[in-house]
């Protein structure tokens, strides 16, 4: 169906964008907010609206569709501006419009006071404008653009304040390892292109490119799969390229909650599900997302475990969540893994916010063991935390336990025993380490700094209310995905209504194979049981034991700990390994010698040769017109004889 | 009666019109010189008109009238500027634009 | 034969202004000179079949560029020739001058003579009607353009002359 509308989800965002970007300063601050948050509320408002017209169509007839015009015409090359709506698309717009619009709400007061602050919002809708086109995008090219859009405003948010080093640094990092995975992003979208043109079909559009998918070799699919999924990596930080997202926290907090928890950093993730006709038949692709997907959840995880820096914990749970979402979708249940990008998006949004929330009440303080016994002092937030934390979790009737599970037994039933053990023994790392985050942080002795501890105090209407109605999503937003195992339990059949809905779009991805009941009801107690244990752990850990448990555990195995402290020093790895010659490289080639001798000495030069050539003959040039006449006429006279006497 | 005496009394009126412009000094006398100038190409043109026995001669005649007398105002205009910033129209007052 | 002895007296008389107009003393005579030439040149054009053009010589040159001139000549009193040398030789111009004439004399003579058509004038050959429907049939695109380069003109003139106002 065509639905000239959908443009205006898109035209909302940009438009404030401009208006802020380029009247900002002089609107004042209370109509920017307005503005900002106005444009994203309409883009929610549309999206519904879509959403509720595509649910109207036959289940097997959902795509709405809405050509702007022809982008590219170039040959018998085609690529249209077009959007897509389907059912994913609706998801991922939900998700980000509904997290991006409370965000949005969330700003105006947590950035309240900043002198940038026209600025922010000119971004944060950009970063809307971007990231909406990245899914909307019926074609992979136009996706690119939405892909590349989205690590623009990232840089430009994570490097939001400048004027701190590290932040401008970090900025940098984020945008240079992006490129290395757009790099293999790019090469797979070429091959993809060049594969199917070899068999004339002269478009990307997504579904074209399902259709006619079985005309291309499978290894083309293979190597086309991996290098798609290298640009994965780099956007939603899996290994090896995960290294920016950490240090991506020297952004604002609600960027960080937005761009770096809930939207941008699933783009891999609904990349690869958009793209699962070419995944599903690129096995060995998707064994490779998986098990990188496996690996990263686990390795964030216990980075996590040891780290002392409030965002930097959710950082590291980030990363460790997306390698689930990989995990999802590299076993080929991709419903799963949107799910759980879905239901991951509100309780993390809800933790970075939660976090900025505590931070914005201690002044600025980040570091946990500066924390502590502020459960009375700002209850709301305490109370929204501790929701999105049993949501990470995993324990039951929230809803990550619901996607998590939905992930775990797919792995399990699709036979990656291994990579199901791997996110087994995350589920309980997760539950751990976001404990500890709320033990240091809400209970035990305040060891706030007196100055601080003076001026600790609730944030405003502004700021709660959105952490309210994130907490009620991550505690009731599961139930659209409820296993059937525990549907029938109740006797409420088709309980599984997200997979359902989804069911259209990844309808060539086979079907996992039935797990019996016994197995399926196993796993899920060992999940819980998992989580609890976590739970436990963290209390006993932090707050029985006054972490004296942690530090002598810390004392028992200093290797261990140090390494998990200084994150397996990766970044010095390739601090040492990559940067290091290259900045070698760089300078004693680049500059010193290529720069220097060779492009300076051939600018400077034929500058200097122009100014000596023109010394000597600017003499012609008396000024004296009848010379000038004279000259002429012995130019005409050249010219006749040439004609005369030849 | 033949083409070249016309083409010949046309070259003569121009040479006499760039001597005019290559060797005087007054202003105004050497946009005289210009306008006998181009007035000796219009005879041409007329001439190769009647030769050939085709009007474009002639269609191209008015238009160097036209562009003709579009110079001459500008030029007077010149003159008149000239005049105001150095008293003088010698054209030695116009050497400022050289290196 | 008439009309030989008409085209042999205009031809002298031409030349005679032409020179007069480029060796007067004063820009006054030049001036002078420059619209007898003018009349003569449009004698020419009738000569030639083209009396519409004559009309235009007459109406443009002398109705308007040598008013123009003298208007100017006398409203800045410019009738001074200012003494200034010649930084060449007259001998260095006339020769070169000598050199374009022998080129293209040479030039056509060398083709063998060229008969005109027999006698002067034809009957409505350049005649307004012909002239006008071949302006604006063949050569509108031109005209028009002319048109518009007289209008920079004037604009033109009258921003040189205009006082600015100096910021």
């Amino acid at each position: 169906m065509e639905l000239n509308i959908v443009r205006y989800i898109l035209v909302f965002p940009l438009l404030g964008f401009l208006v802020n970007g380029f009247a900002g300063p002089r609107l004042g601050n209370k109509t920017v907010g307005l503005i900002a948050g106005g444009a994203v509320l309409l883009s929610l408002s549309l999206s519904v609206y879509v959403f509720f017209r595509l649910i109207a169509l036959p289940a097997d007839a959902r795509l709405i569709t809405d050509t702007v015009y022809t982008w590219i015409h170039s040959g018998s090359l085609t690529i249209d501006f077009k959007l897509m709506v389907d059912p994913l698309t609706s998801v991922m717009l939900l998700v980000v419009t509904g997290v991006g619009f409370l965000i949005h709400v969330y700003s105006i007061g947590y950035m309240h006071g900043d002198r940038s602050y026209p600025r922010f919002f000119a971004y944060l809708n950009l970063f809307m404008f971007a990231m909406l086109l990245l899914v909307l995008s019926s074609n992979i090219i136009l996706m690119f653009v939405g892909w590349e859009g989205v690590g623009l405003c990232s840089y430009l948010l994570i490097g939001f304040w400048y004027e701190k080093d590290s932040a401008a640094n970090a900025g940098k990092k984020a945008f240079i390892t992006n490129r290395v995975g757009d790099y293999g992003f790019l090469l797979g979208v070429f091959l993809l292109a060049s594969a199917f043109a070899s068999k004339g079909i002269l478009t990307l559009d997504f579904t074209t490119m399902a259709a006619h998918i079985s005309l291309i070799s499978p290894k083309i699919l293979t190597v086309a799969g991996i290098l798609l999924f290298v640009g994965a990596t780099g956007k939603s930080a899996q290994l090896p390229l995960y290294v920016w997202l950490p240090d991506a926290m020297e952004g604002p907090t609600p960027v960080s909650a937005l761009i770096h928890a809930a939207t941008m950093v699933t783009a891999g993730v609904y990349m690869i599900a958009r793209m699962n006709f070419l995944y599903v038949l690129a096995p060995t692709a998707l064994e490779v997302v998986a098990v990188v997907g496996g690996l990263t959840a686990l390795y964030a995880a216990t980075i996590g475990l040891v780290q002392n820096d409030i965002k930097r914990v959710l950082a590291y749970s980030t990363i460790s969540q997306l390698g689930y979402m990989f995990v999802g979708v590299g076993v080929g249940a991709f419903s799963a893994g949107i799910f759980h990008l879905m239901t991951h998006a509100f309780f993390k949004a809800l933790l970075f916010l939660g976090a900025g929330s505590v931070i914005h009440a201690l002044s600025g303080e980040q570091d946990m063991r500066k924390m502590g016994g502020l459960k009375n002092k700002i209850p709301v937030t305490h109370a929204v935390f501790l929701a999105a934390a049993l949501a990470i979790s995993g324990i039951p009737g929230l809803s990550g336990f619901f996607s998590k599970d939905s992930i775990l037994s797919a792995a399990y039933a699709s036979g990656h025993t291994f990579i199901w053990l791997l996110g087994f023994i995350t589920a309980l790392l997760t539950a751990f380490y976001i404990f500890r985050l709320i033990y240091m942080t809400f209970y035990g002795e305040s060891r706030v700094e007196k100055h601080a501890a003076e001026h600790v105090h609730e944030s405003p209407k502004v700021m709660t209310i959105p952490l309210i109605v994130l907490a009620v999503l991550s505690v009731f937003g599961g139930y659209i995905g409820v296993p059937q195992l525990l549907g029938s339990l109740i006797g409420w059949h088709h309980s599984d209504i997200f997979v359902n809905y989804l069911a259209p779009v990844f309808h060539t991805a086979p079907a996992l194979p039935e797990m019996a009941v016994p197995t399926e009801s196993l796993l899920m107690i060992g999940s819980i049981a998992m989580a609890i244990l976590g739970v436990f752990a963290a209390w006993y850990v932090y707050l029985k034991s006054k972490m004296k448990t942690a530090q002598s555990a810390a004392g028992a195995l200093p290797g261990v700990y140090r390494l998990l402290l200084n994150k397996y020093y990766v970044d010095e790895i390739y601090n040492a390994v990559i940067i290091r010659p290259m900045m070698l490289f760089s300078e004693v080639f680049l500059w010193k010698f290529f720069d220097v001798k060779i492009v300076d000495g051939a600018v400077n030069g034929s500058a200097s040769l122009t100014q000596r050539a023109s010394n000597r003959i600017r003499k012609i040039q008396t000024g004296d017109f009848q010379v000038y006449v004279m000259l002429f006429l012995i130019g005409v006279i050249t010219v006749l004889a040439y004609f005369v006497l030849r | 009666m033949s083409y070249q005496m016309l083409v010949v009394l046309s070259f003569v009126l121009f040479v006499i019109g760039m001597i005019g412009v290559a060797m005087r000094r007054n202003l105004i006398i050497v946009l005289v010189s210009l306008e006998l100038m181009l007035n000796a190409v219009n005879i041409l043109f007329i001439s190769a008109s009647r030769y050939l026995h085709t009007l474009d001669g002639q269609i191209f005649v008015i238009m160097v009238i036209t562009i003709a007398a579009a110079e001459t105002a500008i030029a007077l205009a010149l003159v008149v500027k000239v005049f105001k910033m150095a008293g003088m129209v010698k054209i030695d007052d116009l050497k400022k634009l050289k290196w | 034969m008439i009309s030989h002895v008409l085209f042999a007296a205009t031809a002298v008389l031409l030349i005679l202004t032409y020179i007069y107009a480029v060796v007067a003393g004063s820009p006054v005579y030049s001036a002078l000179s420059m619209g007898a030439a003018f009349f003569l040149t449009s004698f020419l054009f009738v000569l030639l079949g083209a009396p519409f053009l004559a009309a235009v010589q007459v109406i443009i040159y002398v109705g308007a560029m040598l008013i123009m001139f003298l208007f100017i000549i006398m409203m800045f009193n410019l009738n001074k020739e200012p003494a200034a040398p010649v930084q060449y030789k007259a001998s260095t111009v006339v020769s070169y001058l000598l050199i374009m004439l022998v080129l293209v004399v040479s030039f056509f003579m060398a083709r063998g003579v060229m008969k005109m058509p027999s006698g002067f004038t034809v009957v409505g050959f350049g005649s307004a009607e012909n002239i006008g429907f071949n302006l604006l049939r063949n050569y509108v695109l031109p005209f028009e353009l002319a048109s518009f380069i007289l209008l920079v003109g004037v604009f033109g003139a009258i921003t040189f002359v205009k006082k600015r106002n100096r910021v």
